[in-house]
């Protein structure tokens, strides 16, 4: 019996049960699942219904489009005096030009940071700290994404400052000096993190430099960023054609309607909106040892190759064989194995990228001393082939599912996260009564399919494991597992302006 | 029960916080507010204890014991409690005598009377380290490895974690709100019965959250050294993960004695904040909670800093560029000087608008980031400025530049639109705060625990819009002096 039928089945409280043991002792047979006594006497207790479903487009969330055809998603909630506008535009890291590679995060920043034709960058500060809202934009692979956070008594200015920072950014010169140079600071840094150059070196192998998600912003393409390419990329992208807003909070819909139509309504932009082509991504697969050395006492570890797209129809199979393998905290089975049983690791999981226009990544991450990292990787790659090798037990895959199922609730929780849900999924094609059939779609997995799913796309023989460490010592432990390539990483040399 | 439940109604500007106050019998206190905004509720368990009250030699033993608080208890997570423990005692003893036998092994001397067999005598480690093995292994037979966390897994747990600071150790989970029993049995039950199962293997799990956090990174480095450094004898000097050697020879007997010492229910704030019913909430919470027994808190004496009398500089050399901290010692939290302090750092170094912004990072392009922040402790803590210079610029330009722009704060008063920009963005976070059941709650049980009033959450900041720019003036001078501050630099190692 998984949870939703226990919870819609009874309204009864059991109140005291650790008290008593007695439910224990009458179930007799052995359990098909080892357990404790507390945890039967939990198994045994049934909850209050909980009458919920996802937040619905047409229901709590309206859709609708301003004269100039911008779509927005309204989700009103009162319970405190704040309003959060967050729009996407189409565009991003996937439609950088390889010689420009950071072009979409610089003009991001910038179409904030460079002022507005009316209003310089200072005094645009300081009215948006003055009001203590905050306006920002930032850019992912396929969007940019610009936030709007206030006080909602601010709505008024807040939603006029937005609009002038999309419709008419000033670009100013000196903003961009700025951003360039802290750009090259964290360029200069960025072996720092050990875990944020494991990340970049593993996507860099396998996307390559003929892909823009293998491309890194380097000193050249940082410098090479110019006023007029600001000027052109917002010129391309940001357009009403471009664009979807969601709005969550503090705000009556006619009002805000009203004014949204009043500050962006008339916009409009020649044409049509033509998006550059995105190369298509090589999945060849990078299998092997790479190191990356650094000399300190603990080893970041990435395991993996290429996952999948968001179209893919295995996509939830897929991610409920990750949530069993690392995806799923404390209880996944490499958390387990590799924390909880060996104390090898603080922080170890994995994740299978299934959300992406295109291939993303399967990685399998870990921390671990030096001495420990080849334990590590042997009990990582034992993990990664028993899930193809042996059947998933039902009790794991249901606990799984009863999981999701439970905490389902929680991707709603927040109204903000709710509406962006719910427009993301217009943004990338999805129907927009997805989630209210998606712990279906969950549920279907039987434990034979999970096998195949795992079998065919979880590749023993295209593991790349790449490791960020002290290389002299972990050169002779690594061998075991492949001829080892060292990624030269020198310590920077970015030059001075 | 509808008597002990006051219910107080607060409010600032526009906000309302409807918190249902009640003490259980046995001196727990419950705070409770109820909010419909969704179908789930956050619960937040703070004990008043944290790394200062660890002894020397013992230093990571609070949030050694909050791992373990996580390992089950005699009911959940075992398959035979009563054979685990004899095994966990075996393993006890085990462990110390490891222990003593690398204490022994540490000392450069030889001493001649020791025969090999008493002294240095690899033989002898091997033999326990195969002991241990056995008995592991045997007690891995018994046990249902991160069971607790399954049971919260399987009801929808989200945010199911734990945090130890200097000050106290807090417990947090969100839920379904049809969940409510389920916690309060599980919490009960880990608060009466814990059993600090596979203690050894969590604390290798510790040593490398110790080396994540401040081996392998520099800022944790630098941070640790900066603070073990101001502080030469409070023990807020120590981190709270604790220093390497202690946490290697922490015992399972040391955090159930810790466990035993503080963490009772007269020691504890808990919060719940979501879709609850007040009355039924209460009820359960006497049910499952009230009856563990209270008891007297130890008399603590916590050393207290002597005043600092001139500049103290360290460095650290890591494989990274170059960054730097200052900090120097303010007042206690709560304290009047703590809110003008609190106004001085945002004025300093909130958003593009804040001085060092201005004047370093956007006007003389110096630094890459300049961070300013107030720590929120008990006792006397700091203002510390952390920066990232720009090459080709040196953390010796920018910490200059830096010292010439507090000289300009304790010269002149800060301007009326500073101050009302800052009052705004208090308010601001006061309402942001409000957002997530889950922030409202350890917003709340962290005003209860530290200064004994929820209620603290909204005075605080009539308090810090109550600052003026005398205020801000005058605390500038008094403690954003060289003599008081503490400087620690990190420098990259020569490539090797």
């Amino acid at each position: 019996m998984d949870a939703l039928t226990r919870a819609f089945g009874a309204a009864i409280l059991i109140a005291g049960l650790i008290a008593g043991s007695a439910a224990a002792e009458e179930q007799g047979a052995a359990p098909v699942e080892r357990r404790s006594a507390g945890a039967e006497r939990i198994g045994l207790m049934i909850f209050p219904p909980l009458f919920w479903r996802p937040p619905a487009v047409g229901d709590e969330v309206e859709r609708r489009t301003l004269s100039n055809g911008i779509i927005i998603y309204l989700y009103p909630d009162r319970t405190l005096p704040l309003l959060d506008l967050v729009g996407l535009i189409r565009g991003g890291r996937l439609y950088d030009p390889g010689e420009k590679a950071g072009l979409a995060r610089v003009a991001a920043s910038q179409i904030r940071a460079g002022g507005t034709t009316s209003i310089a960058p200072d005094a645009l500060n300081d009215e948006l700290e003055s009001l203590a809202a905050s306006l920002e934009l930032s850019a992912g692979d396929e969007a940019l994404e610009v936030r709007l956070n206030l006080l909602s008594r601010h709505t008024e200015r807040g939603v006029k400052l937005l609009a002038d920072v999309l419709l008419r950014p000033a670009f100013d010169a000196g903003q961009l000096e700025l951003a360039r140079g802290r750009l090259l600071e964290e360029l200069r840094r960025r072996r720092d993190n050990p875990t944020e150059l494991l990340h970049k070196e593993f996507a860099a192998l396998h996307y390559t430099d003929r892909h823009p998600l293998g491309l890194e912003p380097s000193e050249t393409s940082l410098r090479s960023i110019s006023r007029e390419d600001l000027i052109a990329f917002h010129r391309r992208y940001v357009r009403p054609d471009n664009l979807m807003l969601a709005a969550a909070g503090d705000f009556d819909k006619e009002s805000l309607v009203a004014l949204l139509e009043q500050s962006l309504g008339s916009w409009s932009a020649n044409g049509r909106s033509s998006l550059p082509p995105v190369p298509n991504v090589e999945t060849i697969a990078k299998p092997g040892v790479y190191l990356i050395d650094r000399p300190i006492p603990q080893s970041s570890i990435a395991i993996g190759h290429f996952g999948v797209d968001r179209t893919n129809p295995d996509r939830q199979a897929i991610e409920l064989m990750n949530q069993l393998l690392g995806g799923g905290g404390f209880t996944s089975r490499i958390t387990k194995r590799v924390r909880s049983a060996e104390g090898l690791a603080y922080s170890v999981g994995s994740r299978f990228g299934t959300d992406g226009r295109q291939p993303g990544l399967f990685q399998v991450i870990a921390l671990t001393r030096t001495d420990g990292t080849a334990r590590a990787v042997g009990a990582i790659l034992d993990e990664i082939k028993r899930l193809r090798d042996a059947p998933v037990p039902a009790t794991e895959l249901d606990a799984a599912k009863e999981a999701l199922t439970n905490s389902f609730l929680f991707w709603f929780a927040d109204p903000t996260q709710a509406v962006r849900r719910l427009m993301l999924l217009e943004f990338e094609g999805l129907p927009l009564d997805y989630y209210q059939t998606l712990l279906e779609r969950y549920r279907a997995v039987t434990s034979d399919r999970l096998q195949e799913v795992a079998r065919r796309y979880v590749k023993p023989d295209d593991l790349a494991i790449v490791v960020v460490g002290d290389a002299k010592a972990l050169e002779p432990a690594l061998s075991s597992f492949g001829s080892i390539r060292k990624i030269p990483h020198q310590a920077p040399t970015v030059r001075t302006p | 029960m509808l008597s002990t439940l006051i219910a107080y109604s607060v409010r600032a500007q526009e906000i309302s916080l409807d918190v249902r106050e009640h003490t259980l019998k046995n001196g727990m206190k419950v705070l409770i507010l109820p909010r419909k905004n969704s179908s789930t509720f956050s619960a937040y368990l703070r004990f008043k204890t944290g790394s200062v009250h660890e002894q020397a030699g013992k230093t990571g033993l609070s949030h050694m014991l909050e791992h373990m608080m996580f390992m089950g208890t005699r009911s959940i997570g075992t398959l035979e409690a009563e054979e685990e423990e004899a095994i966990l005692e075996k393993l006890d003893q085990l462990h110390r005598k490891i222990s003593e036998l690398r204490e022994l092994e540490r000392s450069p001397f030889q001493p001649p009377a020791l025969s090999p067999v008493e002294g240095k005598d690899p033989s002898r480690l091997t033999a326990l380290e195969k002991e241990i093995a056995e008995a592991t292994a045997a007690h891995k037979q018994l046990i249902i490895p991160n069971e607790f966390w399954e049971i919260y897994r399987r009801h929808g747990a989200v945010g199911l974690n734990a945090s130890t600071s200097r000050d106290g150790t807090q417990y947090y989970v969100n839920l379904p709100s049809n969940r409510l029993e389920l916690w309060t049995i599980l919490e009960s039950d880990r608060m009466k019965n814990p059993v600090f199962r596979e203690f050894y293997t969590e604390r290798e799990v510790v040593k490398e959250e110790r080396r994540q956090r401040y081996e392998a990174n520099p800022g944790g480095a630098l941070s640790e050294a900066l603070i073990a450094l101001a502080f030469a004898a409070h023990p807020y000097r120590n981190p709270v993960i604790g220093w390497p050697s202690d946490i290697d020879r922490l015992l399972r007997p040391d955090a159930l004695r810790h466990f035993k010492t503080f963490y009772a229910p007269n020691n504890a704030v808990l919060v719940l904040v979501g879709d609850l019913d007040p009355e039924q909430t209460v009820r359960i919470m006497e049910e499952q909670f009230g009856s563990i027994p209270p008891q007297p808190l130890p008399e603590l004496h916590i050393t207290q800093e002597p005043p600092q009398r001139g500049e103290r500089r360290a460095s650290v050399r890591f494989d990274a560029q170059p960054r730097f901290m200052i900090g120097y010692h303010i007042p206690a939290m709560g304290h009047p000087d703590h809110y003008a302090l609190q106004v001085a750092a945002a004025i300093m170094g909130r958003g593009r608008t804040s001085r060092f912004y201005r004047s370093l990072i956007d006007g003389k392009r110096l630094a890459a980031s300049i961070d300013v922040s107030v720590s929120p402790l008990r006792d006397p803590g700091l203002l510390t400025v952390s920066a990232t210079p720009r090459a080709p610029h040196t953390p010796e330009e920018l910490e200059k530049e830096i010292g010439a722009e507090i000289e300009r704060l304790r010269g002149a008063a800060v301007t009326d639109q500073e101050l009302l920009r800052v009052r705004n963005q208090l308010e601001a976070d006061l309402v942001r705060s409000l957002r997530s059941n889950a922030s409202l709650a350890a917003e709340l049980g962290n005003a209860q625990a530290m200064a004994g009033d929820w209620r603290y959450l909204l005075e605080s900041r009539k308090r810090l819009k109550a600052v003026t720019a005398d205020d801000v003036l005058r605390v500038v001078k008094s403690y954003l002096t060289i003599e008081n501050r503490t400087v620690a630099t990190l420098l990259p190692t020569q490539p090797r």
